[in-house]
């Protein structure tokens, strides 16, 4: 058997990785004090599944992907668990994170445009993941290469280009198979599609979609896009200003959501025109995330629900301890068919502007 | 004066700074003797190389002088060539990049090209060509250093001029239709101020260097002492390795100085790059 | 690529020219008469013309200028009038003791500097090694070429006795071309090399140092950390990015550097082209001066194309005209 087939045969046999996060809570440090990103965060990706990690940009959603592979800047206080298989990865050292990174946990970067190194061809960046932990030749590392690139849908005689030469889609999709290279248990794909034009962030999520089921590697998908958590994962996490608010099954949560929040941002995404009902006009969420640095005492998101209580805004309604069946952290769930029903209406969230 | 309290590197250049200036100003008063007086024992010849004492704290030179006077007197050449040269050098550097910049296209590109051509001299070298045929003065070395430090300087304020021109007001106020000279003076100068500042900075620091190059190559003004000067002599008489008190005070006054104005532009160099900056 | 090579080899042709027609301007319109260090040796005025005619120095100003690019470009560059034979003759040997000091030296420093500033770079941000290491730079860097040579020659000749204080051998050294190849000359060398490295060490730590903060927050350096490489790995690939604007500084700063190299040749009476400007300089050797300048000026030209000709190489984003 080549060098090659063995390779492969040792990556396919990894299994996928069951990921539990307990009450992970980051802050990072600032010259006006600690800016609380994540607050008690918990959920679960079993082994093969998809999480969907929404919200809107600066809700903590990529802080908690830089947390699983360690990223964040020096001095940043982590506390709670990541279990990942049973095994705690959070506040690993450099030396203890590199038998993680890659070989067990894989990064599908937000924005490809500057996530390439721009004087490296795209073959040597790739073949540089597979060298740094396998010990295979350079030759067999990239015939490797190769076969990713064949996988995402690329030539690959292109490896050999440099990354200015790559149209954005391409980077995207080389950046996808640089994160297949070593097969890892778990796949984190933070915002693949964002920098992309419509199109081509179709033709991105139904590849990554196909490439999960041939794989069957386990995957945190983290968007704003709710649409695109309802095609790909099985569970859903919605989270705002640095908690998750709302959790469960992707198909229970988008048809009853619990949580006024995940009821607006499904508002805020156009869906499809269904033949015989009127269209449904775009709603927006009003007003603006709560500043971090100090955040208010009681429901994070009671500024801008329109269900708003004196309750809400004194007191913080319990954080979510798991993501595997729906919940939501919201005083008011018993009300939520009643609130439903409120929130298909624009003017529900008009008069909480100005 | 925010920048100087925040960074103690600045502080530190700025008081280095100031201390040659007190020294250079009040330098006769300060020399116990003259620059070129020569001392005697008391019996009655020449006293040549002493050692540090009481009446010379840094000793003599070969020559019968007080090293600490030529030393207090020494300062002023360099402070004064630094910053006359530094200015003129400013003040080039300026007019060719603001007009290169502002006016761009064959301006431009002449201008660049003269830079280019510059650019491909050899400074000391042609300094010190420049200086022996024009004569050894200060007023020379001064004119020489000027036209060697332009250069670097013009490309330097040209680029920040280009990303001013690039301004949405500045091209309103051309629209609306200010002069040229009037967009210049008021839209783009008070935004390029802290660069011509950060390169007269260091052109201080060039020149000082320069002129103590070209004295210590013997090419200084013989007729005022200076750092340069006095290690060219102590090199030539053959001094260096044994008078210690004649050569170390100059090598250290001279990397004092020129290092307490690489440390001011350095603090100006981090604030004014956004990407150095720390939050 | 080759296009765009020749191209740039006629614009350093043409840089050339302007230096030497600049030097030309200089010399003449300067008050200083060429000959009058050889009149004081006696010489008759029939003899002197003959020089004079002989230097193209007849005739307007047009026509010696014409006399001297012809002359430059057949490769005359006349006699010494100190050493009285060919300057070629003089400078040739010298230019090969310039090389020998000034690329080891400044490749050594150039490595060692860059080294170093990838370091201060990964240091923490306001830290101790960061502080240090900006300030250490900032007052070396403030150190003239000169007092580091002094320096040297204090502590490592007079003090410690561990290298010659001048020169390039020993007196009864051979004198051919294998006297490069000898343990006496790499003796000789150390320190003036040393001198030239220290000398340029600086510059190259703080823009290494500064390239590398800039771009450790860059987008691609997550990816590559998140690669799960060596920590050094990680540090060559923002030293690789740095290398870049790096390049594009201190090639045009060679003009500059140049100032270096000359002071140590002289403070360890080094026989080189720099040591000889000095010298032609302070004996009114006019044509010696003159292609000793021209040496360097080229010298300089051709490292500049060279910079040019390896961003190219360096930097896959440039496309070659």
């Amino acid at each position: 058997m080549g060098a090659l087939a063995k390779l492969n045969e040792r990556l396919r046999a990894k299994p996928a990785a069951h990921m539990l996060v307990e009450r992970l809570s980051i802050a990072y440090q600032t010259p006006r004090g600690p800016f609380r990103a994540v607050d008690d965060v918990s959920f679960e990706v079993a082994a093969g599944a998809t999480l969907g990690l929404v919200g809107e940009s600066g809700c903590g959603k990529s802080t908690v992907v830089k947390s699983l592979m360690g990223l964040l800047p020096e001095g940043t206080s982590v506390s709670g668990r990541a279990l990942l298989n049973g095994t705690d990865i959070l506040g690993l050292s450099e030396r203890a994170l590199s038998d993680v990174r890659w070989t067990k946990i894989a990064l599908i970067t937000q924005s490809a445009m500057n996530s390439l190194d721009p004087v490296y061809c795209i073959g040597d960046q790739i073949t540089e993941s597979i060298l740094a932990h396998e010990r295979v030749s350079k030759a067999v590392a990239w015939a490797r290469a190769e076969q990713m690139f064949e996988i995402v849908g690329l030539p690959g005689s292109r490896l050999t280009e440099f990354p200015h030469q790559f149209s954005g889609g391409m980077r995207q999709r080389a950046v996808i198979a640089m994160a297949l290279s070593l097969n890892a248990g778990l796949l984190l794909a933070d915002e693949p599609t964002t920098a992309l034009d419509p199109i081509m962030q179709d033709q991105i999520m139904s590849r990554i979609r196909s490439i999960h089921a041939d794989m069957r590697r386990s995957m945190i998908l983290v968007t704003h896009d709710i649409a695109v958590v309802a095609e790909t994962c099985e569970t859903i996490a919605v989270m705002y200003a640095g908690e998750v608010v709302e959790a469960g099954p992707t198909a229970q949560v988008l048809q009853n959501p619990r949580h006024p929040y995940t009821m607006g941002l499904q508002n805020a995404f156009p869906k499809l025109p269904v033949r015989g009902q009127s269209r449904m006009p775009l709603i927006s969420i009003p007003g603006t995330v709560p500043n971090l640095l100090h955040p208010p005492v009681g429901c994070r998101f009671a500024g801008r629900c329109p269900f708003a209580t004196d309750l809400c805004r004194s007191e913080a309604p319990a954080k979510l301890s798991n993501s595997i069946s729906q919940s939501a952290a919201c005083h008011y769930q018993d009300r939520a068919s009643e609130f439903r029903a409120i929130a298909q209406k624009a003017s529900t969230w008009r008069h909480k502007d100005g | 004066m925010r920048l100087v309290m925040k960074d103690s590197f600045v502080a530190m250049g700025v008081a280095i700074l100031l201390f040659f200036i007190v020294i250079a100003t009040f330098a006769t008063v300060l020399a116990p003797y003259g620059p070129y007086e020569v001392m005697m024992t008391e019996a009655g010849r020449l006293d040549r190389l002493a050692r540090p004492s009481f009446e010379h704290p840094l000793g003599t030179t070969a020559y019968g002088n007080d090293v600490l006077s030529q030393f207090i007197h020494g300062s002023r050449v360099a402070l004064i060539v630094g910053l006359v040269a530094a200015v003129a050098v400013g003040f080039v550097s300026t007019v060719f990049g603001v007009v290169a910049g502002y006016f761009g296209g064959l301006v431009d590109d002449v201008l660049m090209r003269i830079t280019d051509v510059a650019l491909s001299i050899p400074t000391l070298p042609f300094a010190i060509v420049a200086v022996s045929l024009l004569g050894p003065s200060v007023q020379n070395i001064i004119l020489v250093i000027s036209i060697l430090f332009w250069r670097n300087g013009a490309r330097i304020i040209r680029s920040a001029v280009l990303t001013e021109r690039e301004r949405i007001y500045v091209k309103w106020a051309r629209a609306a239709g200010a002069s040229h000279f009037h967009v210049i003076l008021h839209h783009i100068l008070p935004n390029i101020v802290r660069v011509i500042f950060l390169w007269i900075t260091m052109s201080v620091a060039f020149a000082i260097l320069a002129e103590a190059s070209l004295s210590f190559l013997g090419l200084g003004d013989p007729t005022v002492i200076s750092w340069g000067q006095m290690l060219n002599t102590a090199f030539s008489s053959g001094s260096l390795r044994t008078a210690w008190w004649w050569v170390v005070p100059p090598c250290i006054a001279l990397t004092l100085l020129v290092s307490s104005l690489y440390l001011i532009g350095r603090g100006f160099e981090e604030q004014t790059n956004p990407r150095l900056r720390r939050y | 690529m080759r296009g765009y090579v020749l191209r740039r080899l006629f614009q350093s042709v043409l840089v050339v020219w302007a230096v030497t027609s600049i030097m030309f301007l200089m010399f003449r319109v300067m008050p200083t008469d060429p000959t009058a260090m050889l009149m004081d040796r006696g010489m008759t005025e029939a003899a002197r013309d003959k020089l004079l005619e002989d230097w193209g120095l007849t005739g307007s100003l047009w026509d010696q200028y014409v006399a001297y690019i012809g002359n430059l470009m057949r490769g005359d560059f006349g006699n010494s009038f100190f050493h009285r034979k060919p300057v070629w003759e003089v400078l040739g040997p010298l230019i090969v003791n310039t090389l020998w000091v000034a690329v080891p030296g400044l490749l050594l420093g150039a490595v060692l500097g860059s080294g170093l500033g990838v370091l201060v770079g990964w240091a923490p941000r306001g830290g101790k090694t960061e502080r240090i290491g900006i300030f250490l730079a900032t007052i070396i860097r403030g150190v003239p070429g000169f007092v580091i040579g002094i320096a040297l020659l204090a502590v490592f000749s007079s003090a410690l006795g561990w290298f010659p204080a001048f020169g390039m051998g020993s007196v009864d050294a051979d004198q051919g071309a294998s006297r490069y190849l000898t343990l006496d000359f790499l003796h000789h060398l150390a320190l003036p090399l040393i001198a030239v490295a220290i000398y340029f060490l600086p510059e190259n730590l703080l823009l290494m140092r500064s390239g590398v903060v800039e771009n450790r927050t860059e987008d691609y350096v997550e990816l590559v950390r998140a690669k799960g490489v060596s920590q050094s790995r990680v540090a060559w690939h923002t030293a690789r990015n740095s290398l870049l604007p790096l390049i594009t500084w201190l090639f045009p700063a060679l003009a500059e550097t140049i100032a270096g190299i000359v002071v140590v040749e002289i403070v360890f009476s080094w026989p080189g082209v720099g040591r000889e400007l000095v010298l032609a300089v302070t004996r009114q050797d006019y044509p010696l001066t003159q292609s000793a300048f021209f040496l360097l000026a080229v010298m300089i030209v051709l490292a500049n194309l060279a910079a040019d000709l390896i961003y190219g190489k360096l930097d896959p984003r440039v496309v070659y005209k």
